[in-house]
């Protein structure tokens, strides 16, 4: 009880003297989702063949600094990474498949955030940059890829499946600026894992858990206040 | 002359494979693969038993070319049910073979190194039927009592015949031969929890003797078989 005192006294007075980071900020940021491994590659032992592509990442959030070395926050964000056609269908399979068309992989998700963060002035511009470890933990409502293959013996048709799973990731970030508007750069993991189950056009179900899982490279502004 | 040379041992032996995905999700005119994967020679089934039809096309001196074409796993009582497409070309030449996910160090085969059985009779709208009994390992130890009976040429050969496979392999078996060069005391792996038909064919002077008997070991165990010329 008396450290939570003592803490909870003493970051005005921290703030006060390390004007470098402002208590609150709000982040938006745009990027790319490059899935890796299982979310990437499919084996043909798999009962649904992920085979993501890179995508679309955006994400927005808010942070409060507790301390100069630390800050708690939240993210909700958005990812999409398209079905590669080409490794599932043969393109030259055209004797064969007369139409094919897939939606894509996505997720929506919230996170709350943890950050440890050290920040350096230089001393002429006074440009401040903060180099910060962002450890994530929440939900997100992932989208399974539908698939439409039609053949000249028939159709291939799974729906779209939903699910939301437990989410998490860790990100490396620096923020550099000297005004209440920052610029950011993001390099970060993000990995969820849903259990889907997607319905053929005979009414067959396929139940499979799939690893959604992306390196993410972003950009974006932080707005401080 | 080398690089020709070179060339051509490369091609013999790189090997192609591929992933038909639009067969493995059989749009239509599906050819059926359903059967049964058992072991202790029909009576226990063995669940979660992976098979995978693959298309296989080999030729002198080229690549052979490996094509995956469907999957499915065996229910808890054993049955299993594949659906693949066969196209036009796999019609033409080839063969489909079906791989059968077991542990050759566990399950016998008649494969050292695999187990799999091959397809015959493929067509599109189609039901092929398939049991694959894979039976666990039980050891003879195999003692000739008398070799100083044997002579110059004279041969003895033993036949340990089981069923594994599918029907159609119809099984197979151990064989050993003794002639005047003998070989030590062999320990054969063979069928257990089943019957094991021996078949023992002695030819002495121009004359052919055949026995027969029937064994059953339990699975793990070894037992001594005395060999009598």
């Amino acid at each position: 009880m008396l450290l939570v005192v003592l803490l909870t006294g003493l970051t005005p007075v921290a703030f006060a003297q390390q004007d470098t980071l402002s208590r609150h900020r709000i982040i938006l940021k745009i990027g790319r989702a490059f899935p890796h491994g299982e979310f990437k590659r499919t084996d043909f032992k798999d009962a649904y063949p992920s085979l993501a592509q890179d995508g679309l990442l955006f994400g927005a959030g808010y942070i409060r600094s507790l301390h100069p070395f630390l800050a708690v926050g939240a993210t909700a964000g958005w990812r999409r990474n398209a079905f590669n056609l080409d490794d599932f269908i043969w393109p030259n399979d055209t004797l064969l498949v007369r139409e094919k068309r897939a939606t894509a992989w996505h997720s929506v998700f919230t996170l709350a955030d943890v950050y440890l963060q050290k920040s350096y002035t230089e001393q002429k511009t006074h440009n401040e940059v903060t180099v910060y470890l962002r450890g994530s933990v929440g939900t997100a409502r992932n989208t399974s890829a539908a698939l439409h293959i039609r053949t000249i013996y028939g159709d291939i048709n799974f729906a779209e499946s939903h699910k939301v799973a437990l989410t998490y990731g860790g990100t490396l970030g620096v923020q550099t600026g000297y005004t209440r508007f920052r610029f950011i750069l993001e390099l970060g993991y993000l990995t969820t894992r849903p259990s889907f189950a997607v319905k053929d056009a005979r009414g067959k179900t396929l139940r499979f858990r799939q690893v959604m899982g992306t390196w993410d490279l972003s950009a974006g502004m932080t707005y401080s206040f | 002359m080398l690089s020709a040379i070179l060339l051509l041992l490369c091609l013999a032996g790189c090997d192609y494979t591929d992933d038909d995905f639009v067969s493995k999700y059989c749009p239509g005119a599906c050819t059926v693969l359903q059967g049964r994967v058992t072991t202790a020679n029909g009576t226990v089934p063995l669940p979660g038993a992976m098979l995978k039809v693959v298309w296989v096309k080999s030729a002198y001196l080229h690549p052979t070319y490996y094509r995956s074409k469907g999957l499915a796993y065996t229910d808890a009582n054993g049955n299993y049910e594949l659906h693949f497409l066969v196209r036009d070309g796999e019609l033409a030449g080839g063969y489909f073979k079906v791989e059968v996910g077991l542990n050759p160090r566990q399950y016998l085969s008649c494969y050292s190194e695999s187990h799999m059985f091959v397809l015959d009779y493929v067509g599109r709208d189609t039901t092929l039927v398939a049991n694959y009994e894979a039976p666990r390992k039980a050891f003879v130890e195999v003692q000739l009592v008398n070799p100083e009976a044997i002579g110059q040429d004279d041969i003895f050969r033993i036949d340990f015949l089981y069923r594994v496979g599918t029907m159609q392999s119809g099984g197979c078996g151990r064989v050993i031969t003794w002639s005047k060069e003998l070989p030590a005391n062999p320990v054969l792996p063979v069928a257990a929890d089943q019957p094991i038909e021996v078949t023992s064919r002695k030819t002495k002077d121009g004359v052919t003797t055949t026995t027969q008997e029937t064994l059953f070991i339990s699975a793990g165990q070894k037992v001594v078989y005395q060999a009598v010329f």
